[in-house]
């Protein structure tokens, strides 16, 4: 498959995947990440890498 | 700085816009046009400024080191989303090791008035997962997800798996791509 095939199919799986992922969500999701202004943490950055993954 | 770091920084600087700018065509209508996505540097770090200051802020992440992170790896995702121009959010994350698996390390967005508040994550989420696939990428993790409440939602809906947290590395979930 070259690069352009990729580029093609990825953009054709997003347009689908962006019809599930912004779905009205149920009230109290939506509520959670209304209220939340963070996820995660710089330190997941700064671990090391685990080299089996 | 070695030529095929250099080369490699190069590579994925065209797959980082690629991703940046499949998510922004994808974006609802509602959203389409108003909001932009792009990466972070000198023009979000200094729109980052006014987040230091704002007394809602629940973080003292300083988002300055995205630039060297992006260095140091890479292969690293990174995104800011716009509305007009205020910054909304902010996001960063990496491949892991070997490759094969593609992780939202963190987000944060503006602490306060932002809106559409509640869409940044999952914009960020569909760049993460546009992102890895084009990079060949077969799994998204979403590393230290919020809570159970969002941890249920993703695994009941999203295709999301969880996985717990061992020897040291923090829980994530983790979802096909």
């Amino acid at each position: 498959m070259t690069e352009q095939d990729r580029y093609e199919q990825v953009k054709k799986k997003a347009e689908e995947r962006a019809k599930e992922l912004f779905k009205p969500l149920p009230k109290e999701i939506e509520e959670e990440l209304e209220k939340e202004s963070t996820l995660g943490s710089p330190e997941n950055l700064v671990r090391p890498d685990n080299k089996d993954e | 700085m070695q030529a095929s770091h250099l080369a490699t920084i190069g590579k994925y600087d065209k797959y980082r816009a690629q991703a940046r700018e499949i998510a922004e065509a994808n974006l609802p209508a509602n959203l389409k046009g108003v909001l932009n996505i792009s990466g972070i540097s000198h023009r979000e770090l200094a729109a980052f400024k006014c987040w230091q200051v704002m007394p809602e802020r629940k973080v003292d992440w300083n988002w300055l080191f995205s630039a060297r992170y992006c260095t140091v790896y890479p292969k690293a995702f990174d995104m800011s989303v716009w509305l007009g121009n205020t910054l909304c959010s902010l996001s960063l994350g990496r491949p892991t090791y070997k490759g094969t698996e593609m992780r939202l390390d963190f987000i944060e967005r503006l602490p306060k008035n932002c809106q559409y508040a509640g869409e940044m994550f999952t914009i960020s989420l569909l760049a993460y997962e546009v992102y890895g696939e084009l990079i060949g990428a077969r799994k998204l993790r979403i590393m230290e997800p919020l809570n159970d409440k969002l941890i249920n939602h993703y695994t009941s809906h999203g295709g999301f798996e969880f996985v717990e947290s061992k020897k040291g590395n923090p829980h994530y979930l983790v979802r096909n791509l």
